[in-house]
């Protein structure tokens, strides 16, 4: 069996619940949007392959239940992520004030070195609906650094741009670790037996690096 | 081609015009999700890919496309539609049809039109005839098997291959298994297209105005463009004509050829309501509306299964597109029995140069040959007996001889054409036998299981359900339980099986309903009228109830607000927050409480709702308790190991633990995982074996699939584990679970160790 990609980096995705976690997942890695997705219990997964800068990447990615009852849970998902996602509602205002409160969870759980993006979901909706304006997002993403979207899952609005952009910056993170996993590769023509290996050892530094 | 060409711009705008004055209907939605498959194969490097996020773009793009050139879709292996420009378009078959065509009766034509530019002209037939040609199948797919927009849309996409093949070279390129399960599709509104046919033959006959019929307005068009000659690729277009014609109404596969050279994939995306082929037509035509509206509602009742009355199709084939071509047959060339194949559009229509059988008759021969299995009695078999017999349709495609004003194809060409649609034929027919046969053999099963059940039932009631305290655990009661209660003695079964230890009457459910429903009053009611209010329902969380009960088994679409169960649902959960605040609302509860509601009344559900909940187990996951919990699946993974060694070891070294799959098991006690009646199954041996069989279903499950886990990697395996396949089957399911033994160890004791071991841990940190 070929090996279908060099790199795996994980990514989670929190945000309360109802906030189209799932439907954004749903267009990212099926392109697909149906109407009738159930309401996410514990976790569930996705995978997308994709090749940035020529390295082809698999981004496995965690969606996580989004009800607050479930944080003792879903806290020991945020271990294992090299990148999350945080998705707030535009058309709910709660959401949004509670993207503080998963904040904290992930400085308390995530690994340090985790990147995040932040998601503002619905941006389907007419402007009478909106809650949340772009401001606010981009102030408060700004004041942690780090990179903001609005998005639709519904009408295929820079779901895309979202994912990938989280995806780059979790690879500039990790830089050093893909570079010698490239070089491996290269050294060891794409041997699948490698992979596993490595895959492995990946396991045993608590799943935090980047794995092959 | 110098027409066409000169009316793409005007195309397009029309195109665009038609998107825009569109209103918002799932339609828009359907074509959404056509552009971005579309969208797909232009980008099909399938990374980094630029979406296109206006549609109409995407429509203006393909249109100039298809007009420069040839262009023609097929599906690739991904599913995916890939789109080749120039290959090999229908201007090998066209010729000249201006000198070929003769004179057209003249009591159904409207020759105001010839008067008209040329382009103008094609730019209504563009426009209708695309319009048509999506309408119907849309209809049909509704019709026939009310399959879910993501199937209907699948069925879009299958037929593009149909439709863009222009000769026989480029059909076979399409794989035969789609054609024929096109038209296994297809077949079952045969009958309803022919019945349309007549209808509009009736029309004509009376004398009214053919043309403002929706069904026979392609039609109309086309005989307009015979008239003028603007189109010179008519004649071969109606020969190929056939390919989709037997999946769908007639009407249509002649309109979505007619514009095939150009404007196959612009169709992908117009979804546009029928009633803009009426309005266009009859402003541009100056129709009478009166009569397309008329005509428009008879087809709507038509669509809807009003029988229309039957009157011959020769009188209709004789003003048709087919009548044109007859005398020029029987005239002008005599055709030898030997000439090359061609298509028929109708499959009803007796040949008469070559001698094919009428499809009826071939697809009765089909039955009498998958009769391998004796038929019961019973009503449902017979019903789906007659569901087999439209399926043999792909027999029905009929070898019609070349048009005349075509160029005569060569030899080899001929050879090969024949070859493929014997190859194509053949290939149809043994999918054809191997599906029936199938289906028999389901239909065994199922009158099987069903008189098992009907036995079963008549058990359960008459002999075990009145003596319930003496007989429950009886080795008979035992026994008959593992193998499912019947649906109708379920209800019971479980209410007795799960008792009222926490003797809740169905007064205290009732005030616990109107308790949550003034709570949600108030919430609904006032944004931050007062603080306790909203303290109170984040404690029963009674926005995400509101949330989740939307996202309860929505494919059953009556827990979905505005069904049946919307209500039921969102009060039982809403009740049990206020009777147990403590617990309050959980996501996965909606599932359980929805089963019960399945099968009890409201009262009865919330009583073995709140018992089932107070139970040990339900109790620790439903309350988050982080230590009864990692006991849990301490004990589990214990009885892992024991069971299936291996697995447990590939898991273990792939780092996946039980909390990435169990937890969705154990919140919905399999609700959302398993199809709905392999769950109530398990729910029957839970209620008799208690928090055990959770765990023990669990690793059946995992024995079920272990050779396909074995092989798989970290995120595979956690993704089959929360997405399990859909087909499961209840018996293979419980084969495995009864391969699983938790005997050798009290399940208690075990859990016991555990639990102690956890909270020794917790007390050293």
């Amino acid at each position: 069996m070929a090996k279908q990609y060099d790199i795996i980096i994980r990514l989670l995705m929190v945000g309360d619940s109802g906030v189209g976690k799932t439907c954004m997942l749903c267009r990212f890695a099926d392109d697909d949007i149906s109407s009738t997705h159930v309401s996410t219990i514990g976790i569930d997964f996705k995978i997308k392959t994709l090749t940035i800068d020529g390295k082809k990447i698999r981004i496995q990615i965690w969606d996580t239940a989004g009800q607050e009852r479930y944080e003792t849970i879903t806290k020991q998902y945020y271990r294992r992520a090299q990148g999350i996602v945080l998705v707030y509602d535009m058309k709910n205002e709660e959401s949004f004030k509670n993207i503080q409160k998963w904040m904290k969870y992930i400085s308390d759980f995530a690994p340090e070195d985790v990147e995040l993006i932040l998601v503002a979901n619905k941006s389907d909706a007419y402007n009478s609906e909106r809650k949340v304006s772009k401001e606010h997002g981009e102030m408060f993403a700004k004041e942690h650094r780090i990179p903001f979207y609005e998005t639709s899952a519904y009408m295929d609005m820079n779901i895309n741009e979202a994912f990938i952009m989280l995806a780059r910056i979790v690879m500039k993170r990790h830089k050093k670790e893909i570079d010698k996993q490239m070089e491996h590769i290269r050294l060891f023509c794409r041997e699948d037996s490698d992979a596993h290996i490595i895959e492995k050892q990946g396991k045993d530094n608590n799943g935090c690096c980047v794995l092959m | 081609m110098d027409s066409v060409n000169s009316t793409s711009d005007v195309v397009v705008e029309r195109l665009e015009e038609d998107r825009w004055a569109m209103p918002k209907t799932d339609a828009v939605n359907h074509e959404n999700g056509n552009a971005g498959t579309v969208d797909d194969c232009f980008v099909d490097d399938g990374l980094n890919r630029v979406t296109l996020q206006e549609d109409s773009k995407m429509t203006v793009k393909i249109s100039n496309d298809s007009d420069k050139s040839q262009c023609s879709a097929c599906l690739d292996e991904n599913n995916c539609v890939v789109v080749n420009e120039d290959s090999c378009g229908c201007e090998d078959n066209s010729c000249d049809s201006d000198q070929n065509l003769p004179e057209m009766p003249s009591n159904n034509t409207v020759d105001n039109a010839v008067d008209e530019p040329v382009c103008d002209r094609n730019v209504i037939c563009n426009n209708t005839v695309r319009q048509d040609a999506e309408q119907p199948s849309v209809e049909h797919a509704q019709d026939v098997d009310d399959k879910p927009e993501s199937e209907r849309y699948e069925h879009f996409v299958n037929k593009i291959p149909d439709y863009e093949c222009e000769n026989w070279a480029d059909f076979s390129a399409c794989n035969a298994e789609q054609v024929s399960i096109e038209n296994t599709c297809g077949s079952s509104v045969s009958e309803e297209s022919s019945n349309s046919y007549d209808q509009s033959e009736t029309k004509s006959e009376d004398g009214e105005n053919c043309a403002s019929s929706r069904n026979s307005s392609p039609e109309i068009e086309l005989e307009h463009l015979q008239r003028s000659g603007t189109r010179e690729s008519f004649q071969s277009d109606a020969s190929i004509t056939s390919v989709s014609s037997i999946s769908t109404e007639p009407s249509s596969s002649i309109s979505a050829e007619e514009t095939s050279d150009s404007k196959g994939h612009t169709f992908l995306n117009d979804t546009e309501a029928a009633g803009f082929v009426d309005v266009s037509l009859h402003t541009r035509n100056s129709y009478d509306p009166a009569t397309g509206v008329f005509k428009y509602d008879e087809q709507l009742a038509l669509a809807q299964g009003a029988k229309p009355k039957k009157k011959g199709l020769s009188g209709f084939l004789s003003r048709s597109l087919f009548a044109k071509k007859s005398p020029n047959l029987s005239c002008d060339i005599p055709i030898p029995p030997s000439s090359p194949p061609g298509w028929k559009l109708f499959g009803r229509v007796p040949s008469k140069e070559t001698p094919q059988r009428p499809p009826n008759y071939i697809s009765e021969e089909y039955q009498a040959k998958g009769k391998t299995h004796p038929p019961t009695t019973s009503k449902s078999w017979k019903k789906r007996m007659s569901s087999l017999k439209v399926a043999s349709s792909t027999t029905a495609l009929i070898l019609e001889n070349r048009p005349q004003n075509l160029p005569a194809k060569s030899p080899e060409e001929e050879q090969k054409h024949k070859q493929q649609y014997q190859e194509m034929i053949a290939c149809a027919k043994k999918k054809e036998i191997r599906d029936a046969k199938q289906n028999l053999k389901k239909m065994a099963e199922q009158v099987k299981y069903e008189d098992n059940v009907a036995t079963n039932l008549l058990t359960w009631n008459s002999e075990l359900l009145p003596h319930w305290e003496n007989v429950k655990h009886s080795k008979k009661t035992r026994d008959i339980w593992w193998n499912g209660v019947p649906p109708g003695a379920r209800g019971k079964v479980w209410l007795l099986a799960i008792g009222n230890e926490l003797n809740i009457t169905h007064e205290l459910f009732e005030i616990f309903k109107a308790r949550a429903k003034t709570l949600i009053k108030a919430l609904s009611g006032s944004d931050s009228e007062n603080e306790e209010v909203h303290a109170a329902s984040k404690e029963s969380s009674v926005e995400v109830i509101k949330l989740d009960v939307n996202r309860t088994f929505p494919q059953l679409c009556i827990f979905q607000k505005g069904g049946p169960y919307y209500d039921m649902l969102s009060s039982l959960l809403g009740a049990y927050a206020c009777y147990r605040p403590d617990v309050g609302y959980v996501q996965g509860m909606s599932f359980i409480a929805a089963v019960f509601l399945l099968n009890l009344e409201p009262a009865d559900a919330f009583i073995c709702f709140a018992n089932l909940l107070n139970k040990p187990c339900q109790m620790a996951f439903f309350r988050l308790d982080e230590d009864l919990m990692k006991a849990y699946f301490a004990t589990y993974e214990e009885y892992f190991e024991d069971n299936l060694p291996d697995l447990f070891k590939h898991f273990h070294e792939l780092n996946v633990t039980p909390d990435l799959y169990i937890i969705d098991w154990m919140y919905t006690l399999y609700g959302k995982s398993l199809p709905l009646d392999v769950a109530c199954r398990v729910w029957d041996v839970f209620f008799r074996d208690g928090e055990e069989f959770l765990f023990r279903t669990a690793l059946g499950i995992l024995h079920e699939y272990q050779e396909i886990l074995l092989n798989m990697d970290f995120i595979h395996i956690a993704q089959f584990l929360t997405k399990l396949p859909e087909d499961i089957a209840a018996e293979n399911l419980f084969t495995s679970i009864a391969a699983i033994n938790l005997q050798q160890k009290k399940f208690g004791q075990v859990f016991l160790n555990h639990l102690s071991t956890v909270q020794s841990l917790n007390n050293k940190e």
